[in-house]
């Protein structure tokens, strides 16, 4: 049709990468499992799909306690078993969950993931979480190794800087690997 | 690689909404009934004065 083949002649940007839109809904009866929970929403490759997305989907404020949204590369899983983030870790920002800002500072940290300005080289990032709970939330950007402290002090360095964070405001990197047992930060910006 | 600034994907925001490919409709509903139940159990549980009574 006319619609259809007009459509194709719009131009659209190329994204680095495939990404996906995962959430994580809070369990409201027992009989929920986490693969009931934890599910990918949509797929996009392009800035013009992106800003689709955003524009459908509520923001931050809007989301229930418990919910997580996720953004990862390609077919990540965003669970830390995936094989992509099983040797990598994340830095991690807690932010006070009456905080205006939420909303901006997951929009900046998205744009900065997937315009790939994170990073100086190749990429660290497989992906970015932002958790809402009561109280405070978490903003965490997974990366898929957990040994090169230069290129991870990089990252988090950025990080704070697309978070507008200030000296005084204190990023931490925990290794997946440690997590659950003795939750140890390695890296602290 | 391609890269974004985050300027620069301000400046490529298209100014009209965009169809999307997944059920944005359906999304939005199950996260307004989410609400919903967790806003019905935090009444439930201020009615008995900050517990829950089973
Ligand atoms: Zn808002
Ligand atoms: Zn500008």
């Amino acid at each position: 049709t006319v619609l259809s083949d007009s459509s194709n002649f719009e131009v659209k940007h190329p994204l680095n990468s495939k990404w996906t839109l995962w959430y994580t809904k809070p369990a409201v009866d027992k009989s929920e499992t986490w693969s009931d929970l934890l599910r990918p929403v949509t797929s996009f490759e392009t800035v013009e799909e992106f800003w689709a997305i955003i524009q459908n989907i509520p923001e931050p404020h809007e989301l229930p306690m418990k919910s997580d949204y996720h953004v990862f590369r390609d077919n990540i899983r965003p669970e830390w078993e995936d094989p992509a983030n099983s040797k990598g870790g994340k830095w991690s920002f807690h932010i006070r969950s009456k905080s205006s800002d939420i909303d901006e500072l997951w929009l900046r940290a998205l744009l900065a993931v997937i315009g790939e300005t994170i990073d100086e080289d190749d990429s660290q990032i497989n992906g970015v979480v932002l958790s809402i709970r009561k109280g405070t939330s978490k903003f965490a950007l997974w990366t898929k190794a957990d040994d090169n402290t230069e290129a991870l002090t990089n990252v988090g360095t950025k990080f704070k800087q697309v978070l507008k964070l200030g000296d005084e405001d204190k990023i931490e990197f925990v290794p997946h690997s440690s997590t659950g047992k003795y939750v140890q930060a390695t890296i602290t910006l | 690689m391609v890269r974004y600034t985050v300027d620069e994907l301000f400046h490529l925001k298209p100014t009209e909404s965009l169809p999307v490919q997944f059920d944005a409709e359906e999304f939005k509903a199950i996260i307004e009934k989410v609400k919903q139940i967790q806003a019905l159990k935090e009444e439930e549980f201020n009615a008995h004065g900050g517990h829950f009574n089973r």
